[in-house]
């Protein structure tokens, strides 16, 4: 009986939690000497020959689509042509004195959308002044042509869950689909191939021509 | 005098530092850093001399071959071969001895690897950004002959 007695008395005692505070203050040292906000990746392209057709893709499948997009010194030129493909032969001209990334980008969205099941690109260099071309920019357009970008891909998700009357959390309600986004989305889930693919991917078979 | 030093006396003994604010502050800090810390990377390191160009997205997992290019030269698998001054590969600076070293380590490479059998023809490109297209290509076509096609071009992810 007085053992229990003892155990119903209050105790007044302080929790110490300096030492837990210390391991945190060390915790978050150690975090931010080891945290990584850059990471490294990379792209993947082939390296071809002066045709597409040394590039490891079927004959059959260029003769129905070849997608090149091509460095020129006027600006990028976008080009589709092949059996199932419409023909376009557009330029893209420099903006403020560079290649047009965004331009370029949001043009093969467009082309997503008509064609979801095609998924190869090829890369042309045909500038004369060869300088203007760096690592960067080969980069950049690779950047641009392989996939959508984490944001594009967000909305993408939010446009697939409205198509699919699935509940949407409230971070995804505030988010503003774009039209084009919204049609690429559309395609692609109409697409059988596209939809049982990666939703993320443009066109990441990407063969770069007369690079070496 | 007297009433003075009891009233600092009572208030010492009442004093409690709120440490609340402080832990609630560091935990949010742990958990940003956590959620921020990139769990898979590739398995490689920037080289020095180089400015890797920022992309939005990538791959992270892949193995290859590391062939580097910086101003001041071109290395193959971490080891200079080729001394060049602002890129200019047509003149390096240790001469036609530089390519050649630079072929036969490569060569070397694919002899090691097709023994192995472990020769894929991927090749992880790690450039600075300005490094002009001729270079590339001229670097590039040196690859490809040893069969090298498939180029992983390294750039940097801001997350």
């Amino acid at each position: 009986m007085k053992r229990f007695s003892d155990h119903n008395e209050h105790l007044d005692t302080d929790l110490n939690i300096v030492p837990i505070i210390d391991c945190f203050v060390m915790l978050i040292c150690f975090l931010l000497f080891t945290a990584a906000f850059t990471q490294l990746v990379f792209l993947e392209a082939k390296l071809t020959s002066n045709t597409a057709a040394a590039a490891v893709k079927s004959r059959s499948e260029l003769d129905q689509f070849r997608l090149v997009i091509t460095f020129e010194d006027k600006g990028l030129r976008l080009a589709t042509t092949g059996s199932s493909a419409s023909k376009l032969n557009e330029l893209l001209p420099l903006k403020e004195g560079d290649y047009d990334f965004e331009g370029l980008h949001a043009r093969l969205i467009e082309l997503k959308t008509l064609y979801p099941d095609r998924y190869s690109a090829d890369v042309e260099f045909k500038n004369k002044n060869a300088q203007a071309v760096d690592y960067e920019r080969i980069m950049k357009a690779l950047d641009s042509i392989r996939h959508l970008s984490d944001e594009e891909y967000g909305a993408l998700r939010v446009a697939q869950k409205k198509i699919g009357n699935l509940e949407l959390s409230e971070t995804e309600k505030g988010k503003v689909v774009s039209e084009h986004l919204e049609k690429l989305t559309q395609s692609l889930l109409a697409n059988e191939t596209a939809r049982n693919a990666d939703l993320k991917v443009l066109f990441p078979d990407i063969a770069l021509v007369g690079m070496e | 005098m007297e009433s003075t030093l009891k009233k600092r006396k009572h208030l010492e003994s009442n004093f409690e530092l709120q440490i609340t604010a402080l832990i609630d502050t560091l935990v949010i800090i742990l958990i940003f850093l956590l959620k921020s810390i990139a769990t898979d990377t590739l398995e490689l390191e920037q080289s020095k001399g180089i400015t890797i160009p920022s992309v939005t997205n990538g791959m992270t997992t892949g193995t290859g071959s590391k062939l580097d290019i910086s101003a001041e030269g071109v290395s193959w698998n971490g080891q200079t071969y080729l001394q060049t001054a602002e890129f200019d590969v047509k003149k390096p600076l240790n001469g036609a001895d530089g390519w050649k070293a630079l072929n036969a380590a490569i060569a070397a490479t694919v002899t090691e690897e097709k023994a192995e059998n472990k020769f894929d023809g991927k090749l992880l490109l790690q450039a600075d950004k300005k490094t002009p297209l001729p270079v590339l290509q001229e670097v590039l076509k040196t690859a490809k002959s040893h069969g090298y096609k498939d180029i992983r071009f390294v750039g940097a992810k801001y997350n």
